[in-house]
């Protein structure tokens, strides 16, 4: 095996990290089996150390993976695109449902109508034969009950519970007694935008700028997203491999970011222009 | 030589199957991790962990827009021919970070750990044969057998401590013996008889009880019509004493299939428990694991 061919790989991409801060949401999956409780997807327990005065101990956490972020940033892009007088995509390619009620609302055309001149949004995003060209992710979420943790692996500190509602209605049929997982807190997540034109990441940044809502009762008071910082950063992710005696190896992974300031400002530039230009205005 | 490379996944890998082709090489999730080729075999031995993405109900058949998804340690199998063509492999798959559906929603995220190389890859562990379903029960069973099958077919259709008949109207059954054991085949007891039935009994149950759903009635989520319960008692209980007519009446029944074993499992069917239970018996008959002694029957344990 060449060993020298495999000692480095380097792998470069454009992101937007974006810290978001929200008093409580509730991105969930689905109902637990035996249970009345809705909750976030649960992913696999991280083990972690923490100080416990001189002696260090390990603890394990449940971590949760928030849903939804995609789509909430995509219907941001689309009201930012409304408002600005464009028609774009909807998330729904149905036109009416079996009754004749009209599920497009005024301004959008129904999801992949624009196939042969594909609008901006359809562009990010992609539809059903097309593959989005962002990715959004965040690291998992977590309650560790302990301050000083530390994991090996990527957590995001949060608080989580699970609220305990009851008689409601959904559907004309009560829904008594029944509990939904949410979180609360300071958060982080991630928009790669390598495959992007200039305008496009202008209208990404925009609208990850205009977020605001994440998860389900937003109309309750739930859901309430606050952006707090905003950096586009090229990532270079470096992966070595440490070679053994009987041929085994290990990956060793180096991270390193380099804010892009500049190129945030052309891309909203760049932005400005495309809707000057679609919409006619000088 | 094989290449086998090790991640762990951050966020679950969404494919229908734990082990699925990626990248022009093999790729098995494993709830173990191992660090050398001696213990290869083992990643088949435990397997993942399964989360759902998308929205389950309780109570409710689940969306098709629901997906299975895994999680644990990753492991990427691939040949390598020549040294030069086993590097520019391993440098294009540690590129990649993430594999399976809804990549760009942030599922399926890996973290690269390390990997090895070895000589040659462990056999699969073989797979239990499957349990076929016989036509007909084969003619020349000894009586005691007989016993034992007609037992095992009439068992769930009587009322017990446990529960009502299972055809929600009780079969009477002629034989007292018969209908004593019966009865009783939930109840702890030192009879052979019920003893074997009660072993078979489980065997079948954690056969057909897969996916936990629980139902208020006896019909199960795909029965569209009202069984005619009467019917089928009178036609069992006419040919309650040959075992021979009962089982084929037993495998004909589209309506006996359409009610369920238990009321937990609502996916479950009351003819394909009664019918694995006679075949189970009739299997192991056939391959002398069940003797026939005067104390009665005995099963040999594995």
């Amino acid at each position: 095996m060449g060993k020298e061919d495999v000692q480095c790989i380097k792998k470069i991409k454009k992101v937007v990290s974006v810290v978001a801060w929200t008093p409580i949401a509730k991105p969930l999956n689905g109902t637990l089996p035996r249970s009345k409780n809705s909750t976030m997807l649960r992913l696999a327990p991280v083990e972690y150390t923490y100080k416990h005065g001189k002696e260090v101990k390990s603890g394990r956490v449940e971590t949760y993976l928030i849903k939804g972020l995609r789509g909430a940033l995509r219907h941001s892009a689309m009201s930012l695109l409304r408002e600005a007088g464009l028609e774009v995509c909807h998330s729904s390619d149905k036109e009416a449902t079996q009754e004749g009620k009209a599920l497009i609302p005024e301004g959008f055309h129904p999801l992949g109508a624009c196939e042969k001149d594909p609008c901006i949004l359809n562009r990010i995003f992609g539809w059903m034969r097309h593959q989005s060209r962002i990715a959004v992710y965040a690291d998992p979420i977590g309650c560790p009950k302990h301050k000083t943790f530390a994991a090996d692996v990527p957590l995001q500190p949060v608080q989580i519970a699970t609220e305990n509602r009851v008689a409601l209605t959904f559907d004309h049929e009560a829904i008594q007694d029944f509990g939904e997982r949410y979180f609360s807190g300071e958060f982080r997540f991630h928009i790669d935008v390598s495959a992007l034109e200039p305008e496009e990441l202008g209208l990404v940044i925009q609208s990850a700028m205009t977020l605001h809502r994440l998860g389900r009762g937003f109309n309750a008071g739930y859901g309430h997203i606050k952006i707090q910082q905003l950096t586009l950063e090229q990532v270079t992710t470096e992966r070595r491999l440490q070679w053994d005696g009987n041929g085994s190896f290990r990956v060793e992974e180096t991270e390193s970011r380099e804010p892009l300031h500049q190129e945030v400002l052309d891309a909203l530039q760049a932005f400005q222009l495309y809707l000057n230009a679609q919409t006619g205005e000088s | 030589m094989y290449c086998v490379l090790i991640g762990h996944t951050s966020t679950p890998i969404v494919k229908p199957k734990a082990e699925f082709c990626w990248k022009g090489t093999l790729v098995r999730i494993s709830h173990t991790l191992i660090s050398t080729p001696d213990h290869l075999s083992t990643i088949y031995t435990r397997p993942p962990l399964r989360r759902y993405y998308g929205k389950l109900t309780v109570g409710k058949p689940s969306f098709l827009y629901v997906y299975r998804c895994y999680y644990g340690y990753v492991y990427v199998i691939f040949p390598v021919r020549t040294p030069r063509a086993g590097a520019r492999k391993l440098k294009y798959l540690l590129q990649h970070d993430q594999m399976g559906r809804f990549a760009q929603e942030g599922m399926g995220r890996v973290r690269w750990l390390g990997g090895f190389f070895t000589a040659t890859l462990p056999p699969k562990p073989p797979r239990p044969p499957k349990l076929r379903i016989r036509k007909g029960m084969p003619p020349d069973l000894p009586e005691s057998i007989k016993k034992l099958l007609t037992l095992a077919i009439l068992h769930d259709l009587v009322h017990c401590n446990r529960h009502q008949s299972k055809l929600m109207s009780e079969v009477q059954i002629q034989d007292e013996e018969l209908r004593r054991l019966a009865k009783s085949h939930h109840a702890l007891t030192m009879n052979p008889l019920l003893l074997t039935l009660q072993k078979y009994d489980r065997i079948a149950a954690r056969i057909t009880r897969k996916h936990w759903s629980p139902i208020k009635t006896r019909y199960s989520w795909r029965a569209n019509k009202k069984v005619d319960v009467q019917h089928l008692v009178r036609q069992i209980e006419a040919h309650q004493d040959n075992i021979l007519t009962l089982y084929k009446i037993i495998k004909a029944s589209k309506e006996l299939d359409l009610l369920n074993e238990s009321l937990e499992y609502g996916h479950s069917s009351l003819r394909q428990h009664l019918l694995i239970i006679a075949n189970l018996i009739v299997t192991d008959w056939l391959k002398e694991r069940l003797t026939l002694s005067s104390a009665g029957i005995t099963v040999e344990t594995p």
